[in-house]
């Protein structure tokens, strides 16, 4: 009984230091000073409360590239141009009606994000609706407007006319059939011609496509590999240790009780326990001390 | 052995798939696994991982390019804390809500709520991103497994977070626009 205890306490503990190695292994990423510094500055941030809710916005995305006039004029008058001022104050977007974006063709790290549409030329505009869903999916491309003239106001009128357009009473009213449920918003696997660069690359290198000291580049086919599993062997055995030292003491209490009851009980046990061991030899073990035990119940 | 190895793999797969089909009407981040998989984290470095897939979704070079010597700056790896974060962000021009405290829970609805997500001190010295968010339940994606989206109800994040650490970081940068599609809404 004693073997059995001290046994099961060793198994107990073994296990529960290789599961607490390995979750600290795995997981170590965050330094230990990191839960002393969070007490230390307590509740701390450069603002008070998080903003507030922009999720009403619409979006106006501008897909260019680096050397591209044309992307440097539209830039230049979403900048300054006060006919394109009430969609877009790139200065302060926190005042913007709309969450201004401007994407670069070439940056790989953001291929993924066109997949569903087609971008022809640069630049490219993009109006989508806001993501709180007041008009319909926000993935859905209201507008598109491909190339700039240098026209200020007149790109201001093509924005204003698509947007009322979209959200005029009649297609307004289109929005809750449209969309009752949200559609799947993934990006489909379109095909999507390669745009073809005529200007010098990007003033920076993308990351995939750079040498780092470091580590090698992201590999796509890379899978991480399964953590160390604790070796099933140990609790098994000692199960089984367990079960034999237990068979011992109720085949050694069998037959010392005055109750017939209890030695029925027991005998129940017992048999319970032997074939817990499994096994045609578990069987027989249990038929076997079983008999013993009612000879010995039957000669007292 | 083998029949009843058969049998968890059949319901593994079965169960795999209702989750993929439930995932893919949630709101939430829109990376592909490829992507998330350039942020696999090899070396404890979960807190830049995670910013670093704040950042391609975000479309802020500065950030996702942290894993790497760029000419945004020098690789940041290895073990973060809010200060560390906080000088790199700055040195990279990274502008970032860094929030400890009480009140990231409050941060964190926010930041899903907009759309920008966020960088959350999640499970026992690791740091995970906040993937999406819906009703009664939260996204998170592991940088030790990025090209798994696990889903814990709201009390299990809040729980999961608040054990941890009160930390979460989050980009400061108008909401980034969802991957377009192409819908016919005139007709």
């Amino acid at each position: 009984m004693k073997r059995f205890l001290l046994e099961l306490l060793c198994v107990t503990i073994v296990a529960a230091l290789i599961g607490f190695l390995a979750t600290f292994a795995a997981a170590q990423n965050v330094s230990p000073q990191a839960i002393d510094e969070i007490a230390r500055r307590g509740s701390y941030v450069e603002a008070i409360g998080p903003p507030a809710d922009d999720s009403h916005k619409w979006f106006i995305s501008v897909i260019g590239q680096p050397n591209c006039p044309a992307c440097q004029s539209l830039k230049h008058d979403f900048a300054t141009s006060p006919h394109l001022r009430p969609f877009v104050n790139a200065q302060t977007p926190a005042e913007s009606w709309a969450h201004y974006h401007v994407f670069n063709v070439q940056d790989q790290t953001q291929a993924w994000r066109w997949r569903g549409i087609k971008v022809k030329t640069t630049p490219t505009i993009i109006v989508q609706p806001p993501r709180n869903e007041q008009f319909g999916n926000p993935a859905t491309v209201v507008l598109q407007i491909d190339g700039y003239n240098g026209d200020a106001e007149k790109l201001a009128d093509t924005l204003r006319a698509g947007i009322r357009r979209y959200t005029e009473p009649e297609a307004g009213a289109l929005f809750p059939r449209l969309f009752p449920n949200r559609p799947n918003i993934l990006p489909q696997p379109t095909v999507v011609p390669e745009p073809t660069p005529t200007v010098e690359p990007p003033p920076f290198v993308v990351p995939p496509a750079i040498d780092v000291d470091v580590v090698p580049p992201p590999m796509p086919d890379v899978q991480p590999e399964p953590a160390p599993a604790p070796e099933p062997e140990s609790e098994p055995a000692a199960a089984t240790t367990g079960d034999d030292a237990l068979i011992d003491l109720v085949v050694s209490l069998l037959g010392k009780s005055r109750s017939e009851s209890l030695d029925t009980i027991l005998l129940i046990v017992l048999v319970v326990l032997t074939l817990r061991n499994g096994g045609i030899n578990g069987k027989v073990n249990a038929i076997v001390k079983a008999r013993e035990a009612v000879s010995r119940v039957d000669a007292k | 052995m083998i029949r009843r190895a058969l049998i968890y793999l059949g319901f593994t797969v079965a169960l795999a798939l209702f989750v993929a089909g439930a995932l893919r009407a949630d709101t939430s981040m829109k990376l592909p696994p490829e992507v998330r998989q350039w942020y696999f984290n090899t070396d404890g470095s979960c807190v830049q991982c995670t910013l670093g897939m704040l950042g391609v979704w975000a479309n802020m070079p500065q950030a996702s390019t942290l894993l790497w010597d760029t000419p945004y700056g020098p690789a940041e790896r290895g073990g973060s804390t809010p200060s560390r974060v906080g000088a790199y962000a700055r040195a990279r021009r990274i502008p970032a809500y860094n929030v400890t405290g009480e009140t990231t829970v409050e941060w964190l609805e926010w930041a899903a709520r907009t759309g920008r997500h966020a960088g959350v001190y999640f499970g026992f010295a690791h740091f995970q991103t906040e993937y999406g968010r819906g009703p009664g339940y939260w996204l998170v994606c592991d940088n030790q497994t990025p090209h798994e989206i696990h889903r814990y109800t709201h009390e299990q994040f809040v729980r999961k977070h608040r054990s941890s650490g009160l930390w979460c970081v989050i980009l400061d940068t108008p909401a980034p626009p969802e991957p377009p599609i192409y819908t016919q809404w005139w007709r």
